[in-house]
């Protein structure tokens, strides 16, 4: 196979001195395999080490907003309330929040998580489902909220009603997150195929305006649909909310495997922090606060009120950290779907992924064993 | 009367053959350290995959045509796109060249115009020719437009004067003057031109395409990448390489001849 290879690659690294862009593809070939290696050793170092960690890095979804990074969820809770900070710098240990925009969101993640760069990201479901399978062992150390709903647009001015009026229309879609397993079975439940349409592969950054000039018939969006409806850009056709509570996408708190197993004492501070601040935004009287947080930056207020008043979720289950059945069973059916359709390329264990150790810790220490609904679902 | 004295840089010929061994060493070298590297086994196959990985990613993708399908759907815009820059490039390059009017009026906007990158139109692009096919030839063909214009103009500015007044002392008509003088004089810098805008617009082609594309070889790439196949990834990136490369040498050739043809 080497072999094969070798005249194939000499050959394109010798234009080199011909090409400049030849040039800057191997710079980027060249900077890749640095990054690897680079991390390779330092990540070696650090397990072999026993555990010298100086930081903490968690990533999550943010949005500028005056001239600052807003961090979405329980994440910006977290930052907020200063204990985990405290906590870690009690041991000498700084804590990092690497701020993701959504325009890029987990692939991102998941080149951090790869590298060794990031130890901890709350994100969707898929990308880390990808990651998994591609060779990056993740850990889901605990749940951050019940789900989100995904949206389908139409731009205004499509007559279109359902998924199935849409065939040989060009949707956005932005490949590989997690809004792609929502609407793929709706497709393969309207008896279609993905081939039926003309996808297009951006962000949901561009998308609002995409749909606006009409360079796309639909998009498939999170909550930033009902922004696009409110706008009167886009109309609403179909939501999660119309299918069964599973369909919804989840997100969760990752932890890097390597880094959960080996500093077992700073993965728990960093569960407790965020069961803290789960238990802080669950409670009904913070319930304004929790949605003007939601909504600075990213969206309107009422928008962000709407989406989670139809989510059919209570207020206190909303950012429950409690592991499940629905949990175990929607990663089971994100990783073994995935796999089917081609997405991923290697079966994911997810009776590996969930780790339920730290959070259990953390309720009992927390005295919140009763807080939550302990029953899958948790629906109203 | 050769050209390659006023077109220095339309005298470069292949040089490949004269390579000596110590050029290869660089890239075996590489080859050999990334092949290594991932022997040590410190890092999983998925994240730095070995050279042998690329191949059968290329293998997989070739048998199952989908590797076929992204570089026609990619070469097919750059046959279009180019052909279209290169074209109105080689007018506009010579409308400036030969008219001081025109020259006056539109050389610094158009100075001002080349320096700016041509991704930097892409949103502008996108609000005006949509995502589709028509905004991916106009990517290439405004990439193709400026190293071609420019170089017909050095082209023809680096004609001679007095050969002009030949051409007046001769009464030759304008068809004759741009026939017997001018294409002949000036087919060094213009074949340059063609072979830079050319491969320039390649690279910005698969750029575009990592932007906004629901195929080609740049898209390939972004989807490796949104679904973390690294092995996609490079993939993309030794066959948008050697596509540059093929299209550099191919251009060098037709170069070589042609220069040949005129100093015989």
């Amino acid at each position: 196979m080497v072999g094969n290879t070798e005249p194939f690659i000499v050959a394109y690294q010798n234009s080199v001195s011909f090409l400049s862009q030849a040039r800057a593809w191997l710079a980027a070939a060249m900077a890749l395999l640095g990054c690897a290696l680079l991390t390779a050793c330092g990540g070696s170092g650090e397990a072999a080490g026993g555990g010298e960690v100086k930081t903490v890095t968690i990533a999550s979804i943010a949005y500028p907003y005056q001239g600052k990074q807003v961090y979405n969820g329980v994440n910006g809770v977290v930052i907020e309330q200063g204990w985990l900070k405290e906590q870690l710098a009690k041991k000498g240990v700084d804590l990092v929040f690497t701020p993701v925009s959504t325009a890029v969101g987990g692939p991102l993640i998941n080149e951090g998580f790869s590298g060794k760069r990031i130890d901890f990201a709350s994100y969707g479901d898929f990308p880390a489902v990808i990651a998994v399978a591609g060779g990056v062992p993740l850990k889901i150390v605990a749940p951050v909220g019940q789900g989100q709903d995904v949206y389908i647009v139409v731009r205004k001015g499509l007559a279109a009603r359902s998924i199935a009026d849409l065939k040989g229309k060009r949707i956005a879609l932005h490949r590989g997150r997690p809004w792609e397993l929502p609407f793929s079975k709706l497709v393969d439940s309207s008896g279609l195929k993905l081939s039926d349409f003309k996808i297009v592969n951006i962000n949901p950054s561009a998308t609002p305006a995409a749909l606006q000039s009409g360079s796309v018939d639909a998009a498939v969006l999170l909550s930033d649909g009902l922004l696009v409806e409110q706008k009167g850009i886009g109309r609403v056709i179909w939501s999660t909310k119309q299918a069964s509570a599973d369909w919804k996408m989840r997100a969760e708190l990752f932890g890097r495997a390597d880094f959960v197993d080996a500093h077992p004492d700073l993965t728990q501070l960093v569960v407790e922090a965020f069961v803290r601040a789960a238990a802080w935004a669950s409670d009904e009287a913070n319930k304004a606060e929790v949605i003007r947080r939601a909504a600075r930056g990213a969206l309107p207020e009422d928008i962000v009120a709407k989406d989670y008043a139809e989510s059919g979720i209570a207020w206190r289950e909303r950012f429950s950290p409690i592991f499940g059945p629905a949990v175990r069973e929607h990663y089971r059916s994100v990783a073994d779907y995935a796999l089917e359709r081609g997405l991923i390329r290697k079966k994911v264990d997810t009776g590996a992924l969930l780790d339920e150790r730290f959070v259990d810790k953390a309720l009992k220490d927390l005295k919140l064993e009763q807080f939550w609904a302990r029953e899958g679902g948790a629906r109203k | 009367m050769m050209a390659g004295r006023h077109f220095p840089s339309g005298a470069s010929v292949p040089r490949l053959r004269n390579l000596p061994v110590g050029a290869f060493a660089a890239p075996v070298l590489l080859l050999g350290a990334w092949q290594l590297a991932c022997l040590t086994g410190l890092f999983p196959q998925q994240v730095l995959v070995p050279p042998s990985g690329v191949a059968k990613a290329l293998a997989d993708m070739a048998g199952s045509g989908e590797l076929q399908r992204h570089v026609g759907d990619s070469l097919h815009r750059l046959l279009v796109g180019f052909a279209i820059g290169a074209v109105s490039g080689m007018i506009f390059g010579a409308a400036l060249a030969l008219s001081r009017l025109l020259d006056a009026a539109l050389s610094p906007l158009f100075l001002t115009l080349w320096q700016v990158p041509v991704i930097a139109f892409v949103p502008l692009m996108v609000m005006f020719l949509g995502i589709d096919e028509p905004f991916k030839i106009a990517v290439v063909a405004i990439a193709a437009f400026f190293p071609m214009a420019l170089a017909t103009f050095d082209g023809i500015r680096g004609v001679p004067r007095n050969w002009f007044d030949v051409a007046k002392i001769y009464r030759l008509r304008l068809h004759q003057l741009v026939r017997r003088i001018l294409l002949p004089a000036t087919v060094p810098a213009v074949l340059t031109g063609l072979r830079i805008s050319l491969t320039r617009a390649w690279v910005v082609l698969v750029a575009a395409e990592l932007l906004a594309a629901d195929s080609g070889i740049g898209q390939m790439m972004e989807m490796g990448r949104q679904l973390f196949q690294i092995d996609v990834v490079l993939a993309g990136v030794v066959v948008s390489g050697l596509i540059g490369f093929l299209l550099d040498r191919g251009a060098r050739w037709v170069e070589s001849r042609a220069t040949r043809w005129r100093a015989a």
